[in-house]
Parts: C-alpha cells; sequence; structure tokens
C-alpha cells in the first residue's frame, strides 16, 4: 500500500507527537465525563484528568469522541 | 457537596424504582437524542440514527447503572455512553467494505511523496532523509501487525475498526500503535531528528 503527501505529512506529525500514556481508551472512557464537566466549568484539571488530557491528544479515535461529546452537551445545556 | 451527591443519585433511584423507571427513560431518551442529533447531525446521522443510538444507549445505562460513580452528573455520563456507541454504529458503517492488509506480507508499506516544487532544495533534501529513514524503520523495527494497524489509521480506519479486522481489541490496538509511534521516534532521534525536524521538514 502507499501513503501519499497529506497522509505521510499526518505519519509524521503522528510520530513526533507522541508522548508515554498509561491509559487506554476504555479508561479515558470512564473519565471524560469529569472531564468535560471540569473544562466546560473552568474548574482546575485533578490529575486524572490530566492523564485524561493526554491520552485524547494520543488517541485521534477517543479525540474525535471527545468532541462530538462535547457538541452534544453543548446542545443539551442550550435548552 | 452533599446536596451535589445527593441530586447525582435521584437519576439512578428512579431508573432503579419500577414506578418511575418508564417517565424517567422517557426524560432520559429525551436528552440523548437531542445531544446525539448535535453530534452527528453533520455527518449524516439524522433522527432516525439518534433514536437508534439513544435505545441502545438506555439498555447499556440500565446494564451499567451500578458502575455509575457520582463523579459528573448522571445526564453526562449517560452522553458519554451514547456518544461512544453512536461513534462507533458511524465508523462500522463507513467501514463495512473497507478491508486491511491482513495476509502474509508481501507488500511493503510504500510512501510516494510528490516533490513540491515551490520549497526550498534543502527542505526537500531534508524531507527525502527523513522519509527514507522512516520506511527503513517501518520495515526493519516495527513487528507486522504494528505495521499493518498503523497503516490502516494512517488510511483513515479507526482503531477499533481495526481491532475487528485484525482480531483483537481497541485498547490492545491503541497500545500496539502507540508502541509503534514511540519505535519511531526513537529511531529517527537517534538518527539525529527531533519532533520539531520532522514537524517542520512536513509543516
Amino acid at each position: 500500500m502507499t501513503l501519499k503527501n497529506d497522509q505521510i505529512a499526518t505519519l509524521m506529525k503522528f510520530v513526533a507527537s507522541v508522548t508515554p500514556d498509561g491509559l487506554c481508551c476504555d479508561d479515558c472512557a470512564e473519565h471524560v465525563p469529569e472531564l468535560a464537566e471540569a473544562q466546560l466549568g473552568k474548574a482546575p484539571l485533578t490529575e486524572v484528568m490530566e492523564q485524561v488530557q493526554n491520552h485524547l491528544e494520543n488517541c485521534p479515535c477517543c479525540a474525535k469522541e471527545y468532541e462530538l461529546f462535547l457538541e452534544a452537551l453543548a446542545a443539551v445545556e442550550e435548552d | 457537596m452533599t446536596e451535589q451527591i445527593a441530586a447525582r443519585d435521584v437519576w439512578p433511584r428512579r431508573l432503579r424504582d419500577e414506578s418511575q423507571r418508564e417517565a424517567a427513560l422517557a426524560e432520559l431518551r429525551e436528552i440523548l437524542v437531542r445531544g446525539l442529533k448535535r453530534a452527528f447531525g453533520a455527518q449524516g446521522g439524522g433522527e432516525s440514527f439518534s433514536e437508534d443510538v439513544a435505545q441502545e444507549a438506555l439498555l447499556k445505562i440500565l446494564e451499567k447503572l451500578d458502575q455509575f460513580s457520582g463523579r459528573s452528573k448522571f445526564t453526562t455520563w449517560a452522553m458519554s455512553i451514547a456518544i461512544r456507541i453512536g461513534t462507533s454504529q458511524f465508523r462500522r458503517k463507513r467501514f463495512q467494505d473497507v478491508s486491511i492488509n491482513t495476509g502474509d506480507r508481501d507488500d511493503n508499506l510504500q510512501m510516494n511523496w510528490a516533490d513540491e516544487e515551490a520549497i526550498p532544495v534543502e527542505r526537500r533534501q531534508e524531507q527525502q532523509a527523513v522519509l527514507g529513514l522512516l520506511q527503513q524503520l517501518i520495515e526493519n523495527s516495527l513487528t507486522d501487525r504494528q505495521r499493518r494497524a498503523t497503516e490502516a489509521l494512517m488510511h483513515g480506519m479507526p482503531v477499533e475498526e481495526i481491532a475487528a479486522r485484525i482480531s483483537s481489541n481497541r485498547n490492545a490496538v491503541y497500545k500496539l500503535i502507540h508502541d509503534a509511534r514511540a519505535r519511531l521516534r526513537q529511531g529517527l532521534e537517534s538518527a539525529g531528528y527531533g519532533a520539531d525536524d520532522i514537524l517542520t521538514a512536513f509543516a
């Protein structure tokens, strides 16, 4: 299979930006509700929330889910 | 704080109480559908998609009720479950006909970088050097499973869909790819290319 320019650029960014991550996707999912509430309420982040944030920076799939989650919460808050 | 915790118990109590369950489920369903429609609307997930996901989410929420710890509002927790189900369904549908290289490895991952004429010669040379090294590292430092998973991810396939195709699970595939990334980065750093050099060369 062949990667093209945009995919290569993504791979480079993906490799360059990796940081140690002690969480898996399920750990992240367990704690995203509290992270979202802390972020939306501008409350300080606990150590676990910082770990979740780090996982979100490493995992594009969880990051996408989190983005959708925040949109959903915004819709509910509006009413 | 005690009042806040007590408020967070209201939903679980209503859902456990047979006399209140039906009304609580209807109310929760309405909240979930509202959020799902906003989250997935732009991607083509309309009313019917949101209704179906909310229904599946309600079953999951009832199943996991004892796991609600009260660290967030109940509806926030419930919405996180619904979004994960919705995302999974969306991804499954989108990638249902897409396969990945799962056979014996006879097809090396190639990087076909089309030179951009406008960039300076020095930067182009740097790009070619990093690309050549990365290609070598992919071939020599990664396991076959790591190569296949990384390659699929670069083609846009989500981790859970890769997992389904290599008989694994999302957590394990995430770890597999994360380790591959760390190994590639370490290899590039050993050759003198730091993260900033890589990002600058391919910005």
